[in-house]
């Protein structure tokens, strides 16, 4: 075990630093002047100019400025926007909403996606599997801008079920935006389930725990979800990286606070500094929760940590 | 349970699976017995219908698309069929049990294999965890596991395929069944760990008394460890027979070009026949009997009508053909 | 001694009569639901092995055909995409009010449905059928074009990727895994974000900048999966022959190696189209995408997901939403009815 968590965080580092240089590459070595368009509407000032350049090095040549950026990614500086705050200041207040979103969103699709794939596999070619089948086809398909606008109008707007909009993140704010995070994924989550089940339903070993007598319910309870469950399990965890995208939208339309909303605007204000830093920051967290998903798959089947 | 009962008795036993493209019988009308101790091997090729007799027996079928639509399995005069599907997994275990051909895909790889002894005993006994465990080491020790302690908590992935199948067999013996099953036990396995695994099969028959039905498609496994013999072909039995006279006078032509196939010790420079064509699609079953298209003896009356029935040709033999006895003096 | 190479001589004779017995009959002993249709129609036994992996590939495509078009969701999906395509390119045949897109009419702003303007009126006193119907070319341009885009790179890399392996194989799937660890959308927002776009450029530019982004983002999908076909088939027999007969490197892979991998290709692509589709108009709606004045179902939609007109004019988000989903859906469903019908194992 130990030696495949070692060997996984070994595989990541190439994955880090490929990601981080072409982030890099994107940014700083665009023809034109980097600081263009920076500063929003306006040209940059002479002194922020001067400052940009010298916080990134841009007069040395571009290994040396992109190892030093690196540098500074570790000792976790972001970079200062045009406000003069610092980025990782700016995500500090921010994350701690998202991060509730998130993890509602994550729940809502673990609890509500297993339970689905479950009933749709356990009837397989039924009106229940058919149903279910459909539905999550249609929920993939609809963009989480459009569930979200829709879900505001209908459920916010007219049925005032729940709060049209989550300006103090609190948890009841908080719901709505979360369904609707959690929407696609809750699709995938169940179709996979259902097809890993259906696949495991035919496995030998599902023969043998019959040969066992044992109860169907223990058959299929015990023996053949354990396995079934491994590959959505790590999927729920690699779903993070959509679900951080998914945020600005549902964050946008539901007015949440969070980091979503932060890079939604320093996208219209031009702030190109916080558009980069809070990437950087996102693709960073979704690689680090992969990571822990590739280990929690060793940890869940025990071929996976063979060493 | 009478002196004229017999371990297990199969009558007249159909069963057919409904596909999407047509129902495929697979089982058409087999009977047989078995007693206490005594080892039957069932032999045909993949598709005879010899592996899903088996679970038939068992009550394992996957159902849809695999139903029992006639015959009766009685097992120490009971008939199986006629119990609920409850009460018939009650037998599974403590009275019969089954071992499969690949002991690594028939085990589950996410639990250790001491766990997955010691559920044969939580289950059925609801012994507690600990020491369920303790006995789970000692069938593992029982069945020949070096190391049975340190290894009862590896996981199947981790071992041989000698001990995996040893594994299957400590947890088919667990709650000391009357009868075992196995189907195609050694098929996946090496030749020298195929006899071991045989020699260790023997030996629990031995010391139990159980009755063994031994399934494959070799015919030298058969010849070591049977008693008696059923030839399927099909769906049908085309021949039964003590091992012995079956050996030496075939009565059936399938019985016949199965053993022409197989090189003998005790024949020198013989030229070796494979049966040549392919066992009938069971959606498309011939007319007549079921083996006519690949058969070398066969004339007008197998391609027409129903198949022949199977009858006594000797003392405790029948077959299934209207030559059998004579194929010596018919030609093709 | 003897006794040994007596046994070895008995397990190979086993193996033959093994082999003989799992030619392929129906595996009743693993019962599956479907069976080739040729074994129906053709009971006599077809005994030539040397035949048999083309026989195999043809019954699989045939099979496959036959199962889909039995399925009305392909012939829903199919109609759609022809719809859409048909839209994207010919909008004026689905306009009869002779309307264009940029007729305005300010005093009908945010008004709902009358009988020329069957979606209503939007915030400019636009016809909201009128642009929905015009709005179609971006999606489906986006859509198509990145996913070929995505196709060639993903193509071109995975086969040499894999057909030449070594250092070149291990450079080029590192890469793909830089690549493949960006998500999506984050990914398109930063490449945008980079290469600006503003109201002023022109259309066909800023077009082309979504899908270069998304195809440079899209392709390890393709890529993955052609390579590890690649690997599956370059062992195979007819491509060993073929090497033996001196056939050159380029033409076994143009002749062999694509041909037989390229069916899984088509499929994922036809997936993630929906999902590119998806993502420019995500982008759009974020107002990195494409902008006003040009046409995109992302715009109308951002335009209408303002709070008051959610409220007062909920037509204007409803009609955009609705066609953006459906071709989405569309292109989905193709490529998993496509699929289902390839692996009849998931049936």
């Amino acid at each position: 075990m130990g030696k495949y968590i070692i060997r996984r965080v070994l595989q990541m580092i190439p994955v880090l630093l490929g990601t981080t240089f072409l982030i890099y590459l994107l940014v700083f070595l665009l023809p034109g002047d980097p600081t263009d368009g920076r500063c929003g509407q306006r040209p940059c000032s002479p002194e922020y100019v001067a400052s940009f350049r010298a916080e990134y090095n841009l007069d040395k040549p571009f290994i040396v400025q992109y190892l030093l950026y690196l540098g500074k990614l570790l000792h976790g500086d972001l970079g200062t926007n045009f406000y003069g705050n610092t980025v990782v200041s700016e995500l500090a207040v921010r994350y701690p909403v998202t991060l509730k979103l998130a993890v509602m969103a994550i729940i809502i699709e673990a609890v509500v996606g297993i339970a689905a794939g479950v009933a749709a596999g356990m009837r397989k070619g039924k009106f229940v599997d058919n149903l279910i089948t459909i539905t999550t086809l249609v929920l993939i398909s609809i963009p989480v801008f459009v569930i979200g606008s829709l879900a505001q109008l209908v459920l916010g707007v007219k049925w005032h079920i729940f709060p049209v909009t989550s300006t103090n993140g609190t948890f009841d704010q908080l719901i709505l935006p979360a369904i609707v995070l959690a929407a696609l994924n809750v699709a995938y989550a169940a179709r996979l389930t259902r097809t890993s089940l259906v696949e495991n339903l035919r496995a030998d070993y599902v023969r043998t725990a019959k040969a066992k007598g044992l109860s169907a319910l223990r058959t299929v309870g015990i023996h053949t979800l354990r396995n079934s469950l491994i590959p959505v399990i790590t999927y729920i965890g690699a779903s993070f990286g959509s679900l951080l995208g998914g945020a600005i939208v549902t964050e946008r339309i539901f007015n949440v606070n969070g980091v979503g909303s932060f890079l939604f605007r320093s996208i219209n204000t031009q702030d190109g500094v916080s558009v980069v830093g809070t990437v950087v920051v996102l693709v960073f967290v979704y690689l680090v929760v992969n990571l822990l998903v590739d280990i929690l798959y060793g940890v869940l089947d025990p071929r996976m940590s063979r060493d | 349970m009478s002196d004229s009962e017999h371990l297990l008795e199969v009558n007249d036993l159909h069963v057919e699976f409904r596909l999407r493209d047509g129902i495929a019988k697979a089982i058409n009308g087999v009977s047989f017995y078995l007693d206490e101790r005594e080892t039957l091997a069932i032999l045909g090729e993949s598709g005879s219908g010899k592996s899903v007799t088996a679970q038939a027996i068992m009550g394992i079928l996957d159902s849809p698309p695999g139903f029992v639509t006639g015959g009766e399995v009685l097992f120490q005069g009971t008939d199986l069929e006629k119990l609920s599907p409850k009460a018939r997994a009650k037998y599974r275990g403590p009275k019969l049990s089954m071992i499969f051909q690949d002991a690594l895909s028939s085990l589950n790889p996410v639990f250790p294999v001491g766990w997955q002894i010691a559920e044969m005993f939580r289950v059925h006994q609801h012994m507690n965890r600990s020491d369920a465990l303790a006995k789970a080491i000692t069938l593992m020790e029982k069945v020949k596991i070096p190391a049975a302690k340190e290894r009862v908590r590896a996981y199947p992935h981790q071992f041989s395929g000698g001990m995996r199948q040893r594994i299957m067999i400590a947890m088919a013996i667990a709650l000391d069944p009357w009868l075992l099953i196995a189907d195609e036990p050694t098929t996946a396995l090496d030749v020298t760990v195929q006899a071991q695994i045989m020699d260790l099969l023997k030996e629990l028959q031995e010391e139990s008394g159980m009755g063994l039905i031994l399934i494959t498609h070799d015919l030298g496994v058969v010849a070591s460890v049977a008693d008696r013999i059923a030839v399927m072909y099909a769906g049908r039995i085309v021949e039964s027979s003590d091992i012995r006279p079956l050996y030496a006078n075939p009565l059936h032509p399938y019985t016949k070009g199965l053993l022409e196939s197989v090189p003998r010790l005790d024949q020198k420079g013989q030229d070796l026949l494979a049966i040549g064509g392919l066992p009938p699609n069971l959606l498309a079953m011939p007319a007549g009997c079921p083996f006519n298209p690949r058969c070398r003896y066969a004339f007008d009356k197998c391609r027409a009508g129903e198949p022949p029935a199977s009858e006594e040709i000797e003392p405790g033999r029948t077959a299934a053909c209207y030559l059998a006895g004579r194929l010596e003096g018919a030609h093709a | 001694m003897t006794d040994l190479t007596d046994m070895n001589k008995e397990s190979e004779s086993q193996a033959r009569i093994a082999d003989a017995m799992t030619a392929p009959s129906l595996g009743i002993e693993e019962p599956q639901p479907t069976i080739p249709a040729d074994a129906l129609e053709d009971p006599a036994p077809q005994p030539v092995p040397d035949l048999q992996t083309v026989s195999e590939e043809r019954s699989l495509m045939q099979d496959a055909w036959i199962t889909m078009r039995s399925r009305p969701l392909f012939w829903i999906s199919a109609a759609l995409i022809f719809v859409f395509l048909l839209m994207a390119a010919f909008p004026q045949l689905f306009v009869f009010s002779g309307r264009t897109p940029d007729w305005s009419d300010l005093d009908k702003a945010r008004m709902g449905p009358d009988s020329v303007a069957i979606f209503g009126y939007d915030l400019q006193g636009q016809d909201i059928y009128v642009r929905t119907i015009y709005g179609a070319r971006a999606s489906i341009l986006v859509g198509v074009c990145t996913a070929l885009g995505a196709a060639v790179i993903g193509v071109v890399l995975g086969t040499l990727g894999g057909f030449i392996g070594r250092f070149l194989d291990t450079l080029l799937s590192r890469t793909a895994d830089v690549f493949f660890a960006i998500p999506l959308l984050l990914g398109g927002i930063l490449i945008m974000y980079t290469f600006r776009t503003t109201a002023e450029s022109p259309y066909f530019v800023v077009v082309f900048k979504v899908v270069m982004a998304l195809s440079v983002l899209g392709w390890p999908n393709v890529y993955r999966l052609m390579r590890s076909s690649v690997m599956q088939v370059k062992p195979s027999e007819y491509v060993m022959a073929a090497k033996a007969l001196g056939a050159n490197p380029l033409r076994i892979i143009g002749s062999h190696i694509i041909p037989n991998a390229i069916a899984p290709v088509i499929v994922v692509s036809t997936i993630d189209l929906g999902s590119y589709i998806a993502t420019e108009a995500t982008l759009s709606y974020l107002g990195i995408g494409l902008q006003a004045p040009a046409i995109s179902w992302g715009i109308a939609i951002s335009d209408a997901s303002a709070i008051g007109y959610v409220r007062n004019a909920p037509h204007m988000l409803l009609f955009p939403s609705l066609f953006l989903s459906l071709t989405v859906l569309a292109f989905i469903m193709m490529g998993e009815v496509v699929r289902d019908a390839m692996d009849p194992k998931l049936r």
